[in-house]
């Protein structure tokens, strides 16, 4: 026997079958009902059941086929982007629009390959005046400016 | 007769100055993300969705209708003459537009692109005005089962229609139907898979989830790769010669006819339409080796099928009330934001509204051949700035986008989570299209399959002794098995490989 890969079809089948594992254990104590009264639980199980066997088969089709090999990650890009979303997230509501700004083009254009920092901070400030200018008083969207506001 | 009078009334409204105004803001905008790579206009209208609210209804639709097929124009001028699709729906036209880019006919190629979409516009404009009114008639007899067996029929469509493995499209389509349950349960008011976060009680948001899946995850996948773009600043006469014009002609009444039917189908629109519309040309050539070698008939054939797709894909909206793929999901949104329920009770209840998107479409089209080719050095410009400055904008626009329809911070944690799986999606090969159908349709689903039960006292043979929705089960069946075949699987798979 032929020593197991991981390949892109079995990692994409156990990821089907712990997203229906999960649905199923956190739905678990939500009440069925019947088909004629369907409870709040009736259909999540349902569709939990149908992913755990849906990833059950292309995790088997990845066990006994050769498969094409897992693409490689590239982590900068990945981890430096999301953490911008999420430093906007969590700046917007107590530091206002035009810091979370600063912060998301900041720490995102570090994601990229060709990264300069004086371009960088040029555009973070630029954007940051642009999206108070565009969102606040253009579109009217009601959201924080400055900190405290 | 009737369809003259609804469509002069249609124009009526669609010329009153507001109107006019904001048919052309959707066009310019619509162009300017078409011309940008990496934003579409998935993103941007989720982005102006909530601005809308201080609008009308009538010159709010006409907008965001506009931005969408507006962006299947400037999307064609960035793959002309950059070789990089501007828009997703323009991929194919990189092949040929390219070439012909490189040969010095970039003009020819532009102007080609503009008439073909101008031609195709004007056709899916009368389709929409033709097909609708019967079509909604019809559907006002629906009943759950009806409904419910019509978006199972969506749903494999969406699936036959992905690209890659059917099996993974299915698993897609299961996650994206869990997904949309998340939230409050309309019946008993029992929370699910909320995990106590408030904003989660009304459901995962739609706008999170799509910006994240498709505007983040984007962003991720182009940062793997080193930025090539070479602007060509030299466009040439935007005349066709004869020859081109001869060639042109045919391809573009084939991608028209191609991709409005295309656009109807649930789950297509205006990508599937120019990919399906260039692997047609090419099969039915007379001498295939001229394509990928600047061949006008594959820039012609699909320019026409996406901005057909992109018009008729308005048809299952419009009288049905169901999306038939994530823009048109968006869409909804903004009736919803206007107070209109969407469905067949649209065209009768709000004809203003209904008559006057279809005129503005057609105005919107003639707008954008002006916007397009006469002005093509403005946004040849605006391709000069690199990547590495358009992304982190992109990337903010999505944040605020996330952020303002609710005011909610919570909701752009949402679109960072969902980034990162939209990231190992891709890198698994699962594609998202699906997903989001599913996840749209989710709690209608449920609802209608609910209701369904309780008028059959829970019989499910309901869905069968119904004429017309055993009809619908029917034609998803037939769907389903003819992608099992093999001879249609290997055109399937030939279709999606050719770009």
């Amino acid at each position: 026997m032929h020593r197991l890969r991981l390949n892109r079809d079995l990692v994409a089948g156990l990821m089907f079958v712990a997203f229906g594992a999960a649905g199923l254990f956190i739905a678990n104590d939500y009440p069925r009902g019947t088909a004629l009264r369907m409870g709040p639980g009736y259909m999540p199980v349902l569709l939990c059941w149908g992913l755990v066997m849906l990833g059950g088969i292309i995790a088997i089709k990845g066990m006994v086929t050769a498969g094409v090999s897992l693409a490689a990650w590239h982590l900068r890009p990945l981890v430096l982007v999301l953490i911008a979303v999420v430093a906007f997230a969590l700046l917007i509501e107590p530091g206002g629009l035009a810091i979370a700004t600063v912060a998301i083009v900041l720490i995102g254009a570090a994601g990229g390959l060709e990264f300069r920092l004086g371009e960088a901070l040029a555009l973070a400030l630029g954007l940051a005046a642009g999206a108070v200018g565009l969102f606040v008083y253009g579109l009217k969207l009601s959201m924080p400016v400055w900190p405290l506001s | 007769m009737d369809l003259f009078n609804n469509i002069i009334f249609g124009f009526g409204v669609a010329l009153s100055p507001q109107n006019l105004l904001f048919c052309f803001f959707g066009a310019l905008i619509g162009t300017l993300i078409g011309v940008l790579p990496g934003i579409g206009p998935l993103a941007t209208l989720a982005m102006l969705l909530p601005a809308t609210f201080y609008l009308p209804p009538i010159p709010a639709l006409i907008m965001l209708a506009g931005i969408y097929y507006g962006a299947q124009y400037g999307g064609s001028t960035t793959a002309i003459l950059v070789n990089v699709p501007g828009e997703s729906a323009s991929v194919v036209t990189c092949l040929d537009g390219h070439q012909m880019a490189r040969k010095g006919r970039a003009g020819a190629a532009l102007a080609i692109a503009a008439l073909g979409s101008l031609f195709a516009g004007t056709v899916s404009t009368l389709i929409i005005a033709v097909a609708s009114p019967p079509l909604s008639e019809f559907a006002i007899k629906f009943l759950a089962p009806e409904y419910f067996s019509l978006m199972v029929l969506g749903l494999v469509g969406s699936m036959v229609l992905a690209r890659g493995s059917l099996i993974n499209a299915v698993a897609m389509v299961f996650l994206g139907l869990l997904l949309g349950l998340v939230g409050t349960d309309v019946n008993s008011g029992r929370e699910r898979f909320t995990f106590d976060i408030p904003v989660l009680s009304d459901g995962i948001g739609f706008v999170p989830v799509a910006m994240g899946l498709f505007g983040v995850a984007e962003i991720l996948i182009n940062l793997e790769r080193r930025d090539q773009r070479y602007v060509g600043s030299v466009i040439g006469s935007l005349m066709p010669t004869r020859d081109e014009f001869r060639q042109a002609t045919p391809a573009v009444l084939r991608g028209t006819a191609l991709g409005s039917l295309l656009g109807i189908l649930p789950g297509g629109g205006a990508l599937l339409a120019s990919f399906a519309a260039y692997a047609f040309e090419k099969k039915i050539a007379a001498d295939p080796s001229r394509f990928g070698q600047g061949a006008i008939e594959g820039v012609a054939a699909p320019e026409a099928a996406n901005n057909a797709g992109a018009q008729t894909s308005f048809i299952p909206l419009l009288t049905l009330g169901i999306p038939s793929n994530p823009v048109m999901a968006l869409m909804i949104g903004a009736m919803m934001i206007q107070g209109i329920a969407p469905g067949p009770q649209v065209m009768t209840q709000q004809p203003d509204l209904f008559w006057g998107i279809i005129a503005s479409m057609w105005i919107g089209n003639l707008m954008l051949v002006i916007i397009n080719l006469p002005l093509v050095g403005i946004w040849v410009t605006l391709l000069k700035v690199p990547y590495r400055m358009l992304f982190p904008s992109i990337l903010l626009l999505c944040a605020v986008g996330s952020y303002s329809l609710n005011s909610s911070a919570t909701e752009v944690g949402i679109m960072a989570l969902f980034g990162l799986l939209g990231y190992l999606f891709y890198k698994l090969d699962c594609e998202p299209a699906p997903l989001i159908l599913g996840f749209i349709l989710g709690p209608l689903m449920e609802e209608n399959l609910r209701r369904a039960l309780i008028v059959s006292h829970g019989d499910p043979l309901v869905f069968v002794s119904r004429p017309i929705s055993l009809t619908l089960l029917i034609m998803a069946v037939l769907l389903l098995l003819l992608v099992v075949l093999p001879a249609v699987r290997r055109t399937r798979a030939e279709a999606f490989t050719e770009a």
